[in-house]
């Protein structure tokens, strides 16, 4: 059964970090010799403090003996591995892969018109009532959430452009667009050295990078009629820079969406761009079924 | 807070939600697919309503620490529909969660005394003490653990092994135990509501004085005094409910009805103490204790 009443999630939390006056205090305490539910919570969160204590004590300690005894070994063992190509090989294909973690959890269907770099088919997921669904709201996505919360950390501890990137891509798959064409304009910006996105976009040879964001801005435009030019036009800029250097059927679709987006019109000769790289794929089946006419 | 605010803080708190989440799957032994629920489960609870939850958050505490309390609250929820009809004890109840991992472990997963003592204590990063796990048994009711089916062909010539579990805890030291334990648990019901938490907090969970002090906000030393002053009532209250010091020395010093409770024989007489280390007899030596502090 829920607990209600006394004391209130955050007045114990008050309670267990020491910001409670006296009086309540006590009145918490009091509660708690009869209360396991409460007793237990507040235990719990005392351990969680003292062993991330422990945990940072032991991991200092270890690492001053580490660095003492064996910086010297460590300094040829990082040598040999990043020289020598298959050892490095080997040791990359350990790391975890934040973008294969996403794929791994994304939701069976998608929720916006453009493909992410990588990401096998998905149907579209069908739209009820004009509204899209958001996909943050959806219990079938409790794993995405957790995928999501272990990019996030990754991305915090790393800020590189590859896992700026897969927290970008996160966002767009929870439906964050803001947050998403943010952190992939860091991740742009990061990977080229510019100060500016215009020119970061220019620059950049990072083709998955470009579709992605192409992808987020042909989205946020499509669904947000404040932004939407300003969107349009710099999804049309990703998407032609990246279809440019690559010609790849990611590109190709991506360009094809950001036309659309922008000119409210079907980008037929985009399309048959794609479908000339692209042939019997569920996408280019999709992208028949643009061409042909309503109805 | 806004909705967009409380969507944002979420966010960024995912990893910290999700660290919460795993503490409390790891301090109720909660297996890894049942955790992924339990997270989908928080997760959803966290978004629902417009992120109600967040948005209730005033500031009077850390955040971190609100939501490890929200999570933890969110945990004593989910478990009626994690567990199916298995229902806790009362008394594993009153006891709080550890008790009720304890109990499930024994009776609703049928692991014997022994196996559930090595699950809980095994891992390195382990939340359970020995003394604790003793402490918790002792207070428990006698429960039937599930019945399982077995093949046939499974038994041996020599019969099926009997897990000796209750042996522990059964017979005539078995009822001076649970008796002892009576007493204490009523002896500290009468007790200052801080003064019980101390003493929970001390023997039943095993936290070293600092630990406590720091918890609740006290003197340290002061605590040390306090403890053994606590200590002093309850040996009042065994000597006045029959159980003479001698006995409960002998009974609670003993590797197998150890209560969490430190009696030390000096100048030949028995006494309660706290954090001194009892004085081995011949007949102890050898026996692993967890009063040295």
């Amino acid at each position: 059964m829920e607990h209600t009443g006394f004391p209130s999630d955050e007045t114990l939390a008050a309670f267990i970090d020491g910001r409670l006056d006296p009086e309540m205090r006590g009145r918490v305490i009091a509660h708690m010799a009869t209360c396991s539910e409460c007793y237990s919570v507040f235990m719990s969160a005392t351990e969680v403090t003292a062993n991330a204590a422990v945990s940072n004590g032991s991991q200092r300690s270890s690492r001053r003996a580490w660095i003492t005894v064996a910086g010297a070994a460590v300094a040829a063992v990082v040598a040999v591995v990043l020289l020598v190509t298959p050892l490095r090989e080997l040791v990359l294909l350990h790391r975890d892969d934040p973008m294969a973690a996403l794929m791994r959890a994304a939701p069976t269907q998608r929720t916006i018109e453009g493909r992410i770099a990588g990401f096998p088919y998905q149907p579209k997921a069908p739209v009820l009532r004009g509204k899209p669904s958001d996909p943050m709201s959806n219990p079938a996505n409790g794993t995405l959430l957790t995928a999501a919360a272990g990019v996030q950390r990754l991305a915090n501890a790393h800020p590189s452009v590859a896992n700026l990137h897969a927290l970008g891509v996160a966002y767009l798959l929870l439906g964050r667009d803001d947050m998403a064409i943010d952190t992939l304009h860091q991740a742009l910006l990061e990977g080229t050295g510019q100060r500016s996105v215009t020119s970061a976009i220019d620059e950049s040879k990072d083709v998955s990078l470009l579709n992605d964001l192409s992808t987020a801005l042909s989205n946020r435009a499509r669904l947000n009629d404040a932004s939407h030019l300003l969107d349009a036009g710099e999804a049309v800029r990703c998407a032609e820079r990246a279809w440019r250097a690559s010609r790849s059927p990611e590109a190709g679709w991506n360009r094809a969406i950001a036309i659309e987006v922008f000119t409210d019109h079907t980008a037929r000769p985009a399309w048959y761009d794609y479908l000339a790289i692209d042939h019997n794929s569920p996408w280019a089946a999709e992208a028949r079924k643009r061409l042909a006419p309503p109805g | 807070m806004t909705p967009i605010d409380a969507e944002d803080v979420f966010l960024k708190n995912l990893t910290l939600i999700d660290r919460a989440i795993g503490y409390v799957c790891h301090r109720n032994h909660v297996h890894r697919d049942e955790g992924e629920e339990f997270g989908s489960y928080v997760k959803f609870k966290l978004i629902e309503s417009n992120y109600a939850v967040i948005r209730k958050f005033e500031g009077r505490s850390s955040f971190s620490t609100y939501m490890t309390t929200v999570i933890g609250r969110m945990f004593f929820q989910y478990r009626v529909q994690l567990w199916g009809k298995w229902r806790p004890s009362a008394e594993a109840k009153r006891l709080g969660d550890k008790a009720i991992t304890f109990e499930r472990l024994l009776t609703r997963e049928g692991y014997s005394y022994a196996e559930v003592v090595s699950i809980l204590t095994g891992q390195s990063n382990s939340v359970f003490s020995i003394a604790e796990i003793e402490a918790i048994r002792a207070r428990l009711p006698i429960r039937q653990p599930r019945p399982v089916l077995v093949s046939t062909t499974d038994s041996t010539d020599n019969g099926p092994i009997i897990e000796t579990e209750d042996e522990l805890f059964s017979g005539e030291r078995g009822v001076t135990a649970r008796y002892t334990v009576a007493v204490i648990d009523a002896a500290m019901a009468w007790m200052d509501p801080e003064d019980q938490m101390i003493l929970r907090m001390r023997f039943w969970a095993g936290r070293k004085v600092p630990e406590i002090a720091k918890a609740l906000g006290l003197d340290g030393k002061r605590l040390y005094k306090r403890i053994d002053k606590l200590l002093s009532q309850l040996r009042l209250a065994l000597e006045r409910a029959g159980i003479a010091a001698t006995d409960a020395c002998e009974l609670l010093n003993h590797a197998d009805h150890e209560l969490s409770f430190a009696f030390s024989v000096s100048e030949g007489k028995a006494e309660l103490r706290h954090s001194k280390p009892v004085i081995a007899s011949p007949r102890r030596k050898g026996q692993r204790r967890q009063l040295r502090e």
